[in-house]
C-alpha cells in the first residue's frame, strides 16, 4: 500500500471528524406536536427496538455511517494505491499500418477478400468503441488516437474522446506502397504517452512485416498490443529484383535481369511479361524452384534486347494474386553513351593505345597549351580530363572530373612539397605498399606490380584521400573539392613499368567509369517507395518540372541545384526536366532535358506476406507476442473509495428515514 | 389525536340532544342482563319480591306477615297457611362516566363533545324510563363532581347542565377514580363508561373494580379518526397532552404500520378483557353518527332494547 498525500488525509480526517461531531451534537430540531396519548406510540417504539437487530449498535447508527463515510473521504485524499494489473488505459493510441503488404487480399471466411487494411480498420474501429465506450472515474472520458504509418507516421486524429472522428479518421487511411517502419511510428506513440504513459495503451494493427533494421523503441511504462493482421497463407507471386546492364564492349546490348518468387502458395511457375516504352517485347515462363531453407520458390528471366537510347523497362508478373504492389517493377535505363575522355598531354602513344585498347573511351588527344586555351574559353566538353605531366592553371580547371598523371591539378586539398622523387638516383625504386582494394578505381590496376622510377610527393590534406600509398608516399589520391573531382596518380606512367602490364588498361577503363560514372550515377538508380528522390541539377536548368507516375506534376523541393522530393508514394517513372544543358545519361526530348527515375517495391518479404506473431522491440526481450502481456503497475484506489463514499452517504440517508430514534 | 384548540362542544340541551333524535330515544329504554333491586317501585321487575300483580311465587306464612298476602285458597285445600310472593317491579340506577381528562380533548371531530352528546343521549333514555341516572366526570379538572339520583324527564335539565359545564384537562388516574366511583355508588345498575381507554396506567384494575358488586358495566370507547389513521409525517416530537413526556421519532411508512398494529393489538387485548368479564364494549369512532351508536351498535350488543 502506498500513500501519495498521507498529510492532506490526516489533516482532512482531523478537521472532518471534529465538524462531524459537532454537528451531530446540535442535531436537527424537531417539530414539536400535541397528541392525546403517547403512550401507544412509545410502546410501538419499544417494539421496534426489540425487534431490530443490533440494538446498541443502532442507537448511534448514523454517527458510525457518518464516521466511516468521513474515513474514506479522508482515504481517499491520501490517495492510497497498491500495485495491481493494470486498469483500462485513458488513452488508447492505435497504430495502424498501410504499408504495401496491407493491401493483400486474403478471404474472410465468409466468401469475400478484403484486404488486410481493411481488416485493421474494422478491428481499429473496434478498438474505439470499446475505448471511448468505457465510464471513468476522472473528469476526463477514455481517449483514443489513431496514427497511420508506412515508412513515415502520420497523426490523423489527436487523442480524443470523439469515437466519431476517430471512426472518420480510420475510414481516412488509404493504402500506401511504401514498405513499414515501426520506429518512427512507435516514436511518435511514445511522444504521445510520455505525460500519462501508465494510462497509456498502444495497440499496434499490422501483419508484423516491418523494415526497421534496428529494433523498435517502446516506452517500458506504456501497455503495448501487438494484434497481427492477416493469414499470410494467400498465394502471391511478384518481381523481386530487376536489373538492366549494357554490355561493356557493345553498349546497344542490354541484358534484363528479372527475379520473381512465390511465396509458399502451389504455384509451379510464373510468367513475366517484360515492356520497352510501352511496347511489349517478350512474355517468359519461369519456373519456380522451392528454396530448401526458406520454403519460398524462385525464378528468373534473361532477356537481352538493343537499344541505345534511354528507355523505361517495365516488367510485370501475368497473373491474379493476393498483392498487386509486386507484380510489377520498373527500371530507367540510361543512354548507350560512352564517356567523352580528353587527354592532354605532350606525346604518349601508350597512353592513347591503352584508351582505344579499352574500347569504352574515344579520346580527343590535346597539347596543354590547346587545353588552357580551350579551357578559358569553355570549349572543353567531356567527362572525363586526363593530364599527363601536367597541370593546368587553376583558371583553367572548370568544375568537372580530372585524371591526373605526374603534378597534380591545382584542387584544394591536394599539393605537391618539392620536385619529382629521383628514385632511381640512389638506385632505389618506389612500389606500391598498400591502397583500397575496394576502390572501384583500383579493382583491376594490378599495382603490386609496379615499379616507379620517378614520383611527385604529394602533399594530402585529408589522409583519408590517399587510395594508394607508395614507399615514398601518398601514390593515387582521389579529391574532390568544389564540383572538381581528380584521380591523382603521383607519377608519369613512363616513369614505371606499369604500361605494360594490363592492369594499366584496366586502371584507365575503370578510373574512367568511375569519374565519368559519377556524373550521371542517380539516373540507373532504383527507388522504392517512401524514398526520396534527389538529384543534382546543371546550373543552366530552368523550368524545372517533376512529373508522378500517374502523368500528374509534382511540385519538388529545389534548393542549391538540387531537387528533392519526397517520400515516393507511388511506384512507377518519375520524369524530372528542365530546359538548359543535360549531363551525361540524359535524354533530350522535345527541347527538355529528361532524367527518369524508376520506384518499384522489389521486395522478397513483401511478396512473402508472412504475418509475424510477434515483433521486435528492444524494451520487450524476445519480442512483444500478438497478446498484450499482464504486468503489474501502481494502481490509485482512490477514485473507488470516492465511490464507496457516496455509497454509504446514500445508505446512511436510506438509513435516517427508517429510523425510529436518534 | 391533536388538542382542539375552539372545540365545538355543546352548550345547550338542543346542542346536547337533537330534538329529533330526542324523540327516537323515547321508544327504546337501558337493559341489563341482570334484574337489579331499585329504591323505589320502578318500571322493572326485580329478584325482589314486591307488590305488583305479578304472581312470583309461594312461601310458608311465618309470624308477623301481611295476613293480607296469605292465599286462602291453599288454605282451604291444604289447612296449611301459605304466603303469595308478587314479583315489584323497580326502578334502575344508570350510572354514566364521562372521561374528562386532557386527552379526551382532543380529534377532530373532539372526542369529549362525541362523550357529551352520548352522555346526554343515553341520560335521557334513563330518565324516561324512569330510571334512577347518575352522571358523573372522571378525570380533568371536574373530578369528583357528579349529578345524582335524578329521575323522569324533568330531570333531564339538571343532567344536560351538568354534562354542558364538564370541562376537560388534566390527568386522569383510571384506577384511582374507578375506586372512587366504586366506593361511592350505591345499589346495583347499570354503569356506562364513555372514554377513550388510552390510560398509561393501564385500564385492568380501573374495569375490575367498576364491575365489583355486581354493576353491569357498558364501556363505550370513543377513538378519533387521527388516532385510528394519523396524518403524522417527519421528525417529530410528540407531546402527551395529559403528562407531557415527549418522544422523538421519524414517522415513516413503517412505523404507521406497526402503530396501527398496535392500536388494533389494544383493542383487540381491551376487548378480550372485557369479553371475560361480561364488559359489554362497543368501541367507535367520532365521526361515527351518534343515532347509528344508539339505535343500532347499542341495540346490537343489548345495551338498549
Amino acid at each position: 500500500m502506498t500513500w501519495l498525500t498521507p498529510m492532506v488525509g490526516i489533516v482532512a480526517a482531523s478537521i472532518a471528524a471534529s465538524v462531524l461531531i459537532v454537528l451531530y451534537l446540535l442535531k436537527l430540531r424537531r417539530r414539536e406536536v400535541e397528541v392525546s396519548s403517547t403512550f401507544l406510540w412509545s410502546a410501538v417504539i419499544r417494539d421496534m427496538r426489540a425487534n431490530a437487530p443490533f440494538q446498541k449498535l443502532r442507537k448511534n447508527i448514523l454517527l458510525l455511517l457518518q464516521a466511516i463515510a468521513l474515513a474514506l473521504a479522508a482515504l481517499a485524499l491520501a490517495q492510497p494505491g497498491f500495485m495491481g494489473e493494470r486498469s483500462p488505459a485513458e488513452t488508447t493510441v492505435i497504430l495502424i499500418d498501410h504499408s504495401a503488404s496491407m493491401s493483400a487480399r486474403e478471404p474472410d471466411g465468409s466468401g469475400g477478400t478484403p484486404t488486410r487494411l481493411d481488416r485493421a480498420k474494422e478491428e481499429a474501429r473496434r478498438i474505439v468503441k470499446a475505448a471511448t465506450s468505457g465510464m471513468s472515474f476522472t473528469a476526463d472520458r477514455p481517449r483514443a488516437m489513431v496514427i497511420s504509418f508506412a515508412s513515415s507516421p502520420t497523426v490523423l486524429v489527436a487523442p480524443t474522446s470523439d469515437a466519431s472522428e476517430l471512426l472518420a479518421a480510420i475510414d481516412s487511411i488509404g493504402a500506401s506502397e511504401s514498405m513499414a517502419l515501426l520506429a518512427p511510428a512507435m516514436q511518435l506513440a511514445e511522444a504521445h504517452a510520455r505525460d500519462n504513459p501508465t494510462q497509456t495503451r498502444i495497440v499496434v494493427l499490422s501483419d508484423g512485416a516491418f523494415a526497421d533494421e534496428e529494433a523498435s523503441q517502446a516506452p517500458l511504462d506504456a501497455e503495448l498490443e501487438y494484434i497481427a493482421i492477416g493469414s499470410g497463407t494467400v498465394d502471391n507471386a511478384g518481381i523481386v529484383s530487376l536489373r538492366a546492364q549494357r554490355s561493356y564492349d557493345k553498349p546497344e546490348r542490354v541484358t534484363v535481369f528479372v527475379a520473381v518468387d512465390a511465396n509458399a502458395g502451389a504455384r509451379e511457375s510464373a510468367e513475366i511479361e517484360l515492356t520497352i516504352d510501352g511496347e511489349i517485347i517478350a512474355v517468359r515462363r519461369t519456373p519456380l524452384i522451392e528454396s530448401e531453407t526458406t520454403g519460398a520458390r524462385s525464378g528468373a528471366v534473361v532477356v537481352q534486347f538493343n537499344r541505345l537510347r534511354s528507355a523505361v523497362i517495365r516488367t510485370r508478373v501475368l497473373s491474379e494474386d493476393a498483392l498487386a504492389a509486386d507484380d510489377e517493377a520498373w527500371i530507367a535505363l540510361p543512354p548507350a553513351a560512352q564517356p567523352k575522355v580528353t587527354v592532354v598531354t605532350t606525346g604518349n602513344p601508350l597512353m592513347e593505345r591503352a584508351l582505344r585498347a579499352s574500347a569504352i573511351a574515344l579520346p580527343v588527344v590535346i597539347t596543354p597549351g590547346e587545353y588552357i586555351e580551350r579551357a578559358r574559353r569553355g570549349a572543353i566538353i567531356a567527362d572525363v580530363v586526363i593530364f599527363e605531366d601536367f597541370s593546368p592553371p587553376d583558371d583553367a580547371l572548370p568544375t568537372g572530373s580530372y585524371l591526373s598523371f605526374g603534378p597534380p591539378p591545382p584542387i584544394e586539398g591536394i599539393g605537391t612539397t618539392r620536385d619529382p622523387d629521383q628514385s632511381g638516383s640512389d638506385g632505389s625504386v618506389s612500389a606500391f605498399v598498400s591502397w583500397r582494394v575496394d576502390h572501384p578505381a583500383l579493382e583491376y590496376a594490378g599495382l603490386e606490380k609496379v615499379r616507379i622510377s620517378t614520383a611527385h610527393s604529394f602533399e594530402v590534406e585529408d589522409q583519408r584521400d590517399v587510395i594508394a600509398r607508395l614507399t615514398s608516399g601518398p601514390g593515387i589520391v582521389e579529391i574532390d573539392h568544389d564540383g572538381r573531382r581528380a584521380i591523382c596518380v603521383a607519377f608519369d606512367p613512363l616513369d614505371s613499368n606499369w604500361p605494360f602490364d594490363r592492369g594499366y588498361v584496366l586502371f584507365l577503363a575503370t578510373a574512367i567509369d568511375y569519374l565519368a560514372g559519377a556524373a550521371g550515377a542517380e539516373a540507373t538508380t532504383q527507388l522504392r517507395p517512401g524514398d526520396t528522390l534527389a538529384t543534382a541539377l546543371p546550373p543552366s536548368a530552368r523550368d524545372i518540372q517533376l512529373i508522378g507516375p500517374d502523368g500528374a506534376f509534382i511540385e519538388p523541393t529545389i534548393r542549391e541545384r538540387q531537387l528533392t522530393h519526397t517520400p515516393l508514394r507511388s511506384r512507377g517513372v518519375y520524369e524530372v526536366s528542365w530546359r538548359g544543358a543535360g549531363e551525361r545519361g540524359d535524354e533530350v526530348r522535345d527541347g527538355r532535358v529528361v532524367r527518369r527515375f524508376a520506384c518499384s517495391s522489389l521486395d522478397p518479404s513483401l511478396t512473402a506476406l508472412r504475418v509475424y506473431d510477434t515483433v521486435d522491440l528492444s524494451e520487450h526481450p524476445g519480442g512483444l507476442a500478438s497478446t498484450a502481456p499482464a504486468q503489474s503497475v501502481p494502481r490509485s484506489l482512490r477514485n473507488w473509495i470516492i465511490l464507496g463514499f457516496l455509497g454509504l452517504i446514500l445508505f446512511e440517508w436510506y438509513v435516517y428515514h427508517r429510523r425510529v430514534e436518534l | 389525536m391533536f388538542p382542539v384548540k375552539n372545540p365545538s362542544r355543546p352548550k345547550t340541551l338542543d346542542e346536547l340532544i337533537d330534538p329529533e333524535l330526542a324523540s327516537r330515544l323515547t321508544t327504546i329504554d337501558v337493559t341489563s342482563r341482570k334484574v337489579f333491586a331499585g329504591k323505589v317501585q320502578g318500571e322493572r321487575r326485580s329478584k325482589k319480591r314486591g307488590e305488583s300483580v305479578e304472581f312470583a311465587d309461594h312461601r310458608p306464612y311465618v309470624v308477623g306477615d301481611d295476613l293480607r298476602h296469605i292465599d286462602w285458597n291453599i288454605y282451604g285445600r291444604l289447612d296449611r297457611l301459605f304466603l303469595k310472593l308478587f314479583l315489584e317491579e323497580e326502578d334502575l340506577s344508570v350510572h354514566i362516566l364521562v372521561d374528562a381528562s386532557g386527552s379526551m380533548a382532543c380529534g377532530e371531530p373532539e372526542k369529549f363533545a362525541y362523550a357529551q352528546r352520548m352522555a346526554a343521549a343515553l341520560g335521557y333514555i334513563g330518565l324516561v324510563n324512569m330510571n334512577r341516572v347518575a352522571v358523573s366526570a372522571i378525570g380533568g379538572d371536574g373530578s369528583g363532581a357528579s349529578a345524582r339520583n335524578m329521575r323522569g324527564r324533568k330531570a333531564f335539565a339538571e343532567a344536560g347542565r351538568y354534562i354542558c359545564d364538564i370541562e376537560p384537562g388534566g390527568t386522569l388516574d383510571f384506577t384511582q377514580e374507578a375506586k372512587r366511583i366504586a366506593l361511592s355508588r350505591r345499589g346495583k345498575g347499570v354503569m356506562i363508561l364513555l372514554s377513550d381507554m388510552l390510560y398509561p396506567g393501564g385500564y385492568d384494575d380501573g374495569l375490575r373494580l367498576l364491575i365489583g358488586r355486581g354493576y353491569d358495566l357498558v364501556v363505550i370507547q370513543t377513538l378519533s379518526p387521527q388516532e385510528i389513521d394519523p396524518p403524522l409525517a417527519g421528525d417529530l416530537k410528540l407531546k402527551d397532552v395529559e403528562t407531557g413526556l415527549p418522544v422523538e421519532l421519524t414517522i415513516s411508512a413503517p412505523l404507521l404500520e406497526q402503530y396501527r398494529q398496535h392500536l388494533a393489538g389494544y383493542r383487540e387485548q381491551l376487548s378480550l378483557f372485557c369479553a371475560r368479564r361480561e364488559i359489554t364494549l362497543v368501541s367507535v369512532g367520532t365521526d361515527t353518527e351518534p343515532s347509528v351508536l344508539l339505535l343500532e351498535y347499542l341495540r346490537q350488543r343489548g345495551v338498549l332494547r
